[in-house]
């Protein structure tokens, strides 16, 4: 029986996946924002064009046709647009990473197979690439805020802190859904599903304050609010995010990527079996 | 032409077998099997019922159903799911079976024509679920219902021809890809499938009833719903136009033929 080479009862054993292996995780990560949109003339380009032509897409649907509001009193056309920006990127960042996670073990057989080759560190350099294309998107929210806002707000320093609390939760999805994924195949599907649900389910299409006091607690339950509200308050509103969530998620979190981690290296070695 | 008729009729056998190893993967290697198929635009529907119900469901007009919106939606999704199941798997058609292009030789004008039938196969599943779930919401059929059958092989016809001259230009080009994704999203909010037209601002109306899949979807809506007659001009004018785009789209793929697996 192969044993772990982490000491899984240490809670910060995921994470020493990334830094005992950060050269090759950032290697894997380069090659894999590289190789998306190999063949095409644009290239690398297509990942700034990609989220600049859905901002597009989302600012002519949402502010000029449907006239949709974040607030009644305002005016503004883009600012609905540039608010759903900030939440969606949030979104598309946990979907893309959920989605590579379902097959990254299937599509890796051969690290599974023929060489020693640490496997969790692939969930670290499929965060890379995310993260990579969750940059370029706030910096296009950003490059078009002042056209919108009338400035860039100062909170955006606060960027990274809310992005921090959220990687563990990612991380953690992608462990426990890359070990599933290869014992059931149609898991991408389900998470196709799922994460449509989250966003529709989060504050991000529309405000909190829409859902009745009541009910609105429920919207908690889903791990988007909590960072969807907060990158919407530093990169939009200019409002420091309430740290008391971010806490509390950070703390949360944390313990999914300890269980999903430790979940993860109990089950690989029924992988070599099985793909 | 003709010749390509003839070879497809030769291969008739394997298209058919292809379309049923298709259906068959997809039940052997997963659990739910083909029910994913239906799965994901019923949550969807449910998804938007339940969201955007509230704001857009009670600015229906005509109707006394309760559950108008439901039909509504699910009627628009019905046609909306068939045309973007084809784009999308045309649109890589060639890509991802290029090693099968590069290793055996076959008419390559079965690979659409295989799509096109598990496409097909798979709507025909929702549309089995989605009147079922009619049947529950109260929303019996009527003899407008015959009308079905036509609305899909319309929607068929349109979303081939248009998916082939993508798949083609797809294999030369591989940013028509990420400009189709995009533009995918553009035409489902332009088409009103979540909305009623009728909520739209005045000038964009007209515009938006230029769009092929607003006729197409509302002629859904039309027949569902409402139990009217489909927009039988509009419908016999997109016909027209598959005709040309499909006829485009097979020159287009006549000439890129013998280049194509160079490129692949």
């Amino acid at each position: 029986m192969t044993t772990s080479a982490y000491r899984l009862t240490d809670p910060i054993s995921p994470y020493l996946a990334l830094t005992r292996h950060f050269a090759l995780v950032v290697q894997m990560a380069r090659r894999d924002v590289a190789g998306r949109y190999r063949g095409s003339f644009a290239g690398l380009a297509w990942s700034f064009l990609n989220p600049l032509l859905v901002l597009v897409v989302y600012t002519f649907v949402f502010g000029v046709i449907f006239k949709s509001r974040w607030n009644a009193q305002t005016t503004n056309p883009f600012q609905y647009a540039v608010v759903l920006f900030a939440g969606l990127n949030i979104n598309t960042f946990f979907s893309e990473c959920a989605n590579r996670a379902t097959t990254l073990v299937i599509e890796n057989t051969n690290f599974v197979k023929r060489v020693v080759f640490p496997l969790e560190t692939l969930t670290w350099s499929t965060l890379g690439s995310g993260l990579f294309h969750l940059c370029v998107s706030t910096l296009v929210l950003l490059a078009i805020s002042p056209w919108v806002m009338g400035h860039i707000p100062w909170t955006v320093v606060f960027f990274p802190v809310v992005v921090a609390c959220f990687l563990p939760f990612v991380a953690g999805s992608v462990w426990l859904l890359a070990s599933l994924g290869v014992y059931l195949r149609d898991l991408k599907q389900a998470v196709g599903i799922v994460s449509m649900a989250l966003m529709f389910l989060a504050p991000i299409l529309y405000p909190a304050t829409l859902i009745p006091d009541r009910w609105r607690f429920a919207l908690y339950f889903n791990p988007l609010t909590v960072i969807a509200e907060a990158s919407q308050d530093v990169l939009v509103w200019g409002r420091l995010p309430r740290f008391d969530h971010l806490a509390a998620y950070a703390v949360i979190a944390s313990l999914f990527a300890w269980f999903a981690f430790a979940w993860f290296e109990r089950t690989r070695k029924g992988f070599a079996d099985v793909v | 032409m003709k010749l390509m008729l003839i070879a497809v009729w030769h291969y008739r056998h394997f298209i058919l077998t292809s379309i049923r190893n298709d259906l068959r993967t997809r039940f052997a290697r997963s659990k739910l099997g083909a029910t994913w198929a239906i799965l994901q635009p019923l949550t969807q529907g449910a998804i938007y019922a339940l969201v955007l119900g509230q704001i857009l469901g009670s600015r229906l007009p005509d109707t006394n159903n309760k559950y108008a919106y439901v039909v509504y939606l699910l009627g628009g999704l019905l046609g909306w799911t068939l045309f973007a199941e084809l784009i999308t798997r045309c649109l890589t058609i060639f890509v991802d079976n290029a090693s099968l292009l590069k290793k055996m030789v076959f008419p390559r004008i079965c690979l659409p024509l295989i799509v096109s039938g598990s496409c097909l196969l798979n709507n025909l599943f929702l549309l089995a679920a989605t009147l079922f779930i009619f049947m529950l919401v109260g929303n019996y059929p009527t003899w407008m219902w015959l009308w079905l059958p036509v609305l899909i092989a319309i929607t068929l016809l349109f979303g081939l021809a248009l998916g082939l001259i993508l798949g083609v230009l797809n294999v030369f080009v591989r940013d028509v890809a990420q400009v189709t994704n995009v533009v995918m999203q553009l035409w489902f909010w332009l088409t009103p499938i979540v909305y009623a037209i009728s909520i739209l601002p005045g000038h964009f109306a007209p515009v938006l009833r230029l769009n092929p899949m607003y006729a197409i979807c509302s002629s859904y809506q039309q027949v569902l719903l409402w139990g009217h007659l489909p927009h039988l001009k509009t419908l016999g004018a997109i016909v027209v136009l598959s005709l040309v785009l499909l006829t485009v789209g097979m020159l287009l793929f006549r000439r890129a033929s013998p280049d194509m697996v160079d490129v692949l």
